[in-house]
């Protein structure tokens, strides 16, 4: 585990081969579910700041899986009433777990798992959120100083577990 | 699918097919029921709306270990203590068994 270190920065990052290619990876991803649209900083709203994580993933055996990096909000830098409201999100009761697992084995019904990927860049937005452009990813020229006018949630921000799940709902109903 | 109203993660579907019970912890999902037929239709649908990872049949789920054979399903949180047990560098100290009464009701003096 200690034989790889994780990036201090972004500069740092990008000159690392395999950071910069999750980084690469993570920007796609983010791009293909179309987050933010770039523009000019509405008077009176307010920047939400973002950064870069990053994670060794391990295998069961121990050995290293993959790098990960993912571009997260600060979601300490929003301001209730601006760019956030409600924030709560509904997670499964222990007791529905337990009994869903009753339920199952009494009826001889298969159990089956599955997760979504990147699920919190799928929830829609009420709020209008604005976050500064990914640190080692900003446009050149004029548009240097333009800000993300998110249309999906990104991880991080206050709202993205209820947008997340409001979406979830939606669907599933 | 309606929304449980006793547990909002919870949704569930009934037709003359059967049934289908969908639990939900944020971007974990665990899915059951008799319609088998509706719960491919299901996860398909939910695999063409976001992207999905689909992990076949029950394995691990909010720290529970669980192991499904035709005689029933096993669950343990043998892999949860474990990592708990590593975070807090507890590993190699000796266990020792502790005996609680059942049903005791603890309150405050």
């Amino acid at each position: 585990m200690s034989s790889v270190s994780i990036p201090k920065s972004e500069g740092e990052a990008l000159s690392h081969p395999e950071w910069r290619q999750t980084m690469i990876d993570e920007m796609c991803a983010l791009q293909s579910s179309g987050p933010w649209e770039l523009v000019s900083l509405p008077p009176g709203k307010s920047v939400v700041v973002c950064r870069w994580l990053y994670t060794v993933k391990f295998g069961p055996d121990g050995k290293i899986d993959r790098f990960k990096a993912r571009l997260v909000a600060k979601g300490y830098t929003q301001i209730f009433g601006l760019d956030y409201s409600d924030t709560f999100s509904p997670v499964a009761k222990m007791a529905s777990v337990r009994l869903f697992l009753s339920i199952a084995v009494i009826r001889h019904w298969p159990l089956h798992q599955l997760d979504i990927k990147n699920a919190f860049l799928h929830g829609d937005l009420e709020e209008e959120v604005y976050m500064e452009q990914p640190p080692g990813f900003v446009s050149q020229g004029e548009s240097s100083t333009m800000v993300c006018w998110l249309h999906r949630s990104i991880y991080g921000l206050k709202q993205s577990p209820r947008a997340w799940f409001g979406r979830f709902s939606t669907v599933v109903q | 699918m309606i929304r449980s109203q006793s547990d909002h993660s919870v949704f569930y579907h009934h037709s003359s097919q059967g049934c289908i019970y969908l639990i939900a912890y944020v971007d974990d999902i665990v899915i059951t029921g008799s319609d088998q037929q509706g719960i491919l239709q299901l996860k398909q649908h939910l695999s063409n709306e976001f992207q999905t990872k689909d992990l076949g049949k029950l394995r691990y789920f909010l720290g529970i270990e669980v192991a499904q054979s035709k005689d029933g399903i096993v669950i343990s949180q043998r892999k949860y203590a474990m990592d708990v047990l590593e975070e807090t560098s507890l590993s190699n100290s000796k266990p020792v068994d502790t005996h609680v009464d059942l049903n005791v009701k603890l309150l405050p003096n």
